[in-house]
Formats: structure tokens, sequence, C-alpha cells
């Protein structure tokens, strides 16, 4: 069925583009940039015997991943900002949506804070993985 | 006969752009069913349907937790 989608958009925009001779790449090619889906990320808590007994689903919400610690010095160095100080800054900005966007930072053993925000506050968490900002 | 071949040349020069949001439409990501993430399922089936999870870990109440990321695609209706 997945391919089926993909199918029919391929040969609309095919299509499109011939009878237009071309010009439909203005609405098409933005257009297939925009849909291209949305971030997802699932959260499953098992018990001993390895079946889930809690399943959490986060749509277009933020995702606070370990081991991130590159792409947070990449960020301190390009942004300036002091890894110590209460800085925020956004690199998994999954969602466009205010209080769904949040920052975050590394394990606090690694010197940094956890931080999270949505664009108005800047609230320091402890070592959380997975944070929305409407769960305060 | 210009007009022919400025036909072609218009149709050669719509083939020749068209590839941008027909490649970009071949490259969406996939639909993922997650109606089988019910409570009781078991981790294997899991697994394998959503590959290997990002992080793992464990809860304070030792229970294995695991996160898993992806992008999500259009299947029918969403």
């Amino acid at each position: 069925m997945v391919w089926a989608i993909k199918t029919v958009r391929m040969v609309g925009h095919g299509v499109a583009d011939v009878f237009s001779f071309g010009l439909w790449e203005v609405v098409g090619t933005p257009s297939e940039a925009i849909c291209n889906g949305h971030d997802v990320a699932v959260k499953i808590t098992f018990d001993s015997t390895n079946h889930a007994k809690d399943i959490n689903i986060f749509k277009n919400k933020v995702i606070i991943m370990k081991n991130i610690f590159p792409l947070v010095l990449i960020s301190l160095i390009i942004v300036g900002c002091a890894p110590s100080g209460p800085s925020a800054i956004s690199i998994d900005s999954i969602s466009s949506q205010r209080n769904q966007v949040a920052v975050l930072r590394l394990q606090q053993r690694m010197g940094f804070f956890i931080l999270a925000c949505d664009n108005e506050r800047v609230i320091k968490i402890p070592n959380l993985l997975f944070y929305n900002l409407e769960d305060i | 006969m210009r007009k022919m071949i400025f036909s072609i040349f218009l149709i050669f020069f719509g083939f020749s752009v068209s590839g941008c949001s027909v490649f970009m439409a071949a490259h969406q990501p996939d639909y993922k069913d997650l109606s089988f993430l019910k409570v009781g399922v078991d981790r294997d089936n899991v697994l394998i349907n959503l590959g290997v999870p990002a992080v793992t870990e464990k809860d304070k109440n030792g229970n294995e937790v695991d996160y898993f990321k992806f992008r999500q695609g259009y299947g029918m209706g969403n």
C-alpha cells in the first residue's frame, strides 16, 4: 500500500511535469519537501517477561537522546555558548509548534545540563530522554 | 518544422526537469503501521517491526525501556 501511494505521487508528478513542460516542479518539489512525513518517537517499557507494559508514542515531539556529545559540542562551537551556562541551543527541535519544542543537552556527568525550552522559558530538568513541555 | 522542433524541445525539457519531485516522492519515508503496539506485545515482535532501538535503558524498577525514533511516512488516510 505504501508503494502504491508513492507510485501515485511519482506518476502524478511525472504527468504534471510533462503536461506543464516542467513548470510543475515549482509546486511539486516544495510540496514533496514539506510533505515528507513526521518524526515519531516510541517509548516502550517492558516487564520482566519482555512484554510491553507501557507504550508512549510521541508524534512531532522532541526526542532527547543520549550520547549526542559531538552534536552538542559542534553546536556549542557554532553558537558560541558556554556549556555550563543556562544556554539553550536548539539542536533537535522536531516540531515547530510551541510547547512541543525542546532543547536538549548532555548527561550531567559530562558537564552539561539538560535543558528544555519552548522559546519563552528555559527549564533545567533531570536526566530525561524524552521530554514534552506539556508534561510539566 | 520549427514548431515540431520546439515541441520536442519542450517535451524533452519537461522530462529533464521532472526528476526532482519524482525522485523525492520515490524516496519518501515508509509508513510504519504502529497498530501492533499494544500492551502485552512481545519485545521480539517490537524489534522486528521497529528495528533496533535508539536507546535502551533500565528504569528505576529495573524494567527495560526501549526508545525508538523514526520518520513516519504517509499511509492511506494520513
